[in-house]
């Protein structure tokens, strides 16, 4: 055996070297489980990740780890790893609030959300629900009832969301692994903003069984970490068919976690043209230029319609989210997020000829991006406009012109989720300044090849993801 | 569409009144005049969207994207 670890050391560690120690025995589950809470709570009054702390659950699972171990037990692969989920997944006992003041009057949930069980199955531990924007309808990472969680790397600055709260918890160096949602980009906008590796899967890969939805055309789950091996052992750990969702497509097991190192070499990557360079301060194209350069491309290829794929994106969610909120906009308009309230009654009015006539894009720009991808095999676009903005900062110029924040941080994340692709989000620092993100974009059921490319640019140093040094409250 | 077909036109702010209007009453919904000009506002960008989408002309055969499997 190994000299013990220190467990403070762990909590700030990756997640699978958290997770190679616990089976090694050099560390306790229940030493990195407490370390993990410990950091949790220095943090939490400045950071805002978390919404609930699950700490007796949470110990409660790390003994069982520890016991089985202790028993002769294989271990999962996410042994003793803490971890936390948007509150929009079901943890079983406590209120699904998915950012919202309404729904924090339901029932404890009776069930875990199927990829909290998964998780759990691969002897991960639970250790609380995360802060998000209300309803997921939100790109800021802030929120009127639960406050903003706040940007690790520069407290004042937006986390991003609508999975703000995931982005923080891991920024901050709270938890390695994270889980949130990704509708039109809320997985790729915080891992961007708060310099992490995020992978938004391909649409209908991973069950959304008992998570709170937002947009069933378009919502997504995944996970958000420090490091693209722990996305991928994560990934591996939650994907199979689940007849709870019935809106998964059943895929075979597909791991990604054992192909990392064989690297990008033989990919045909090209850097996405077009609307993809246009709207965007000049540091977020300089991000994909950085990356670019770091992988040896220089092809561009345009994306035909990406603004048009863009608009129908914004139909479809106006409509959708609408209809699912319009009982509670009847009886609890005074209880909304004034600035989700507002853009739902608006998706109320839209006549249902908008909305088919975007769903009718959707099969055709679909098309179209199947046929690019004969020809390339990872495109690469920004994540977001621009850094993380200033927490309440309402409106900033792009190209000249002055755009709403809210709606706009994700003008480059929801083409691609409008289509379903796969996509590694992966951090890039390219001064002294916040981070910038960068999409890596691979074909349906690719999210292999997103992935090689993310631990290829972590392997060069192009993309990293550094623990935040956020000053503690003594 | 065929090539006779007109150019759709822009929607007008006094017609987004009528389809907010109209959806407000029909859903039941009680909205101070506050969230009435912030919503007018959402209307129209997604008015815009919508409009730019369905100017693209995809065919009478044009499939909506499938989200449901029996």
């Amino acid at each position: 055996m190994s000299a013990p670890l220190d467990p403070a050391a762990l909590a700030v560690a990756p997640a699978h070297a958290i997770a190679s120690a616990v089976k090694a025995g050099t560390v306790t589950a229940r030493a990195v489980t407490e370390a993990s809470l410990a950091r949790i709570a220095a943090l939490e009054p400045q950071v805002n990740a978390f919404t609930d702390i699950t700490a007796a659950r949470a110990l409660a699972k790390a003994d069982a780890i520890d016991a089985a171990r202790a028993g002769g037990a294989d271990l999962g692969r996410l042994a003793g790893v803490p971890f936390a989920v948007k509150n929009l997944f079901d943890v079983a006992g406590l209120t699904t609030r998915a950012g919202s003041k309404i729904n924090r009057e339901l029932p404890p949930a009776p069930r875990d959300a199927t990829l909290v069980e998964r998780l759990e199955a691969a002897d991960a531990v639970l250790v609380g629900a995360l802060n998000m924007g209300e309803y997921a309808y939100d790109f800021t990472g802030e929120n009127e009832h639960d406050g903003p969680s706040r940007n690790p790397h520069d407290l004042g600055h937006m986390s991003g969301g609508s999975s703000g709260g995931s982005g923080a918890a891991v920024a901050a160096g709270e938890v390695p692994l994270a889980l949130g949602s990704d509708t039109n980009g809320s997985i790729r906008v915080p891992s961007a903003l708060c310099g992490l590796f995020g992978l938004k899967p391909t649409y209908g890969r991973l069950s959304r069984a008992r998570t709170f939805p937002f947009v069933a055309s378009f919502d997504h789950l995944g996970p958000f970490a420090r490091c693209p091996l722990d996305l991928a052992l994560a990934y591996d750990a939650m994907q199979g068919e689940d007849f709870d969702d019935p809106a998964q497509t059943v895929r075979p097991y597909e791991p990604v976690a054992p192909m990392l190192a064989e690297g990008a070499g033989g990919l045909r990557i090209a850097v996405a043209g077009g609307y993809f360079r246009a709207k965007a301060m000049p540091e977020a194209l300089a991000a994909v230029d950085h990356v670019a350069a770091a992988l040896g491309v220089d092809r561009v290829i345009d994306i035909p319609d990406a603004a048009r794929a863009r608009a129908a994106a914004y139909v479809i969610t106006a409509a959708e989210g609408a209809a699912l909120h319009a009982g509670r906009l009847r009886a609890r308009p005074g209880d909304f997020d004034p600035a989700v309230r507002d853009r739902l009654i608006a998706g109320l009015a839209i006549p249902s000829g908008w909305v088919i006539a975007a769903q009718k894009f959707r099969h055709a720009f679909r098309a179209r991006m199947l046929k690019l991808f004969e020809e390339v095999d990872i495109l690469l676009a920004p994540s977001t406009p621009c850094r993380a903005p200033a927490l309440g900062q309402k409106t900033f110029v792009l190209d000249g012109e002055t755009l709403l924040v809210r709606p706009n941080l994700g003008l480059f994340t929801q083409p691609i989720s409008f289509v379903g692709l796969p996509v590694a989000a992966v951090p890039v620092w390219l001064d002294e300044g916040l981070p910038l993100g960068v999409q890596v974009i691979a074909p349906p059921w690719r999210e292999d090849l997103a992935l090689k490319v993310a631990q290829a640019l972590a392997d060069l140093g192009t993309a990293r993801a550094p623990v935040a040094s956020v000053t503690l409250i003594k | 569409m065929t090539a006779s077909t007109p150019p759709l036109p822009r929607v007008e702010e006094r017609d987004l009144e009528r389809l907010l209007d109209g959806a407000i009453g029909a859903y039941g919904l009680g909205v101070e005049p506050a969230w009435h000009r912030e919503a007018m506002a959402n209307l129209r960008s997604v008015a815009d969207a919508a409009h730019f989408v369905m100017a693209a002309d995809l065919g009478d055969e044009a499939e909506p994207a499938p989200v449901f499997r029996p």
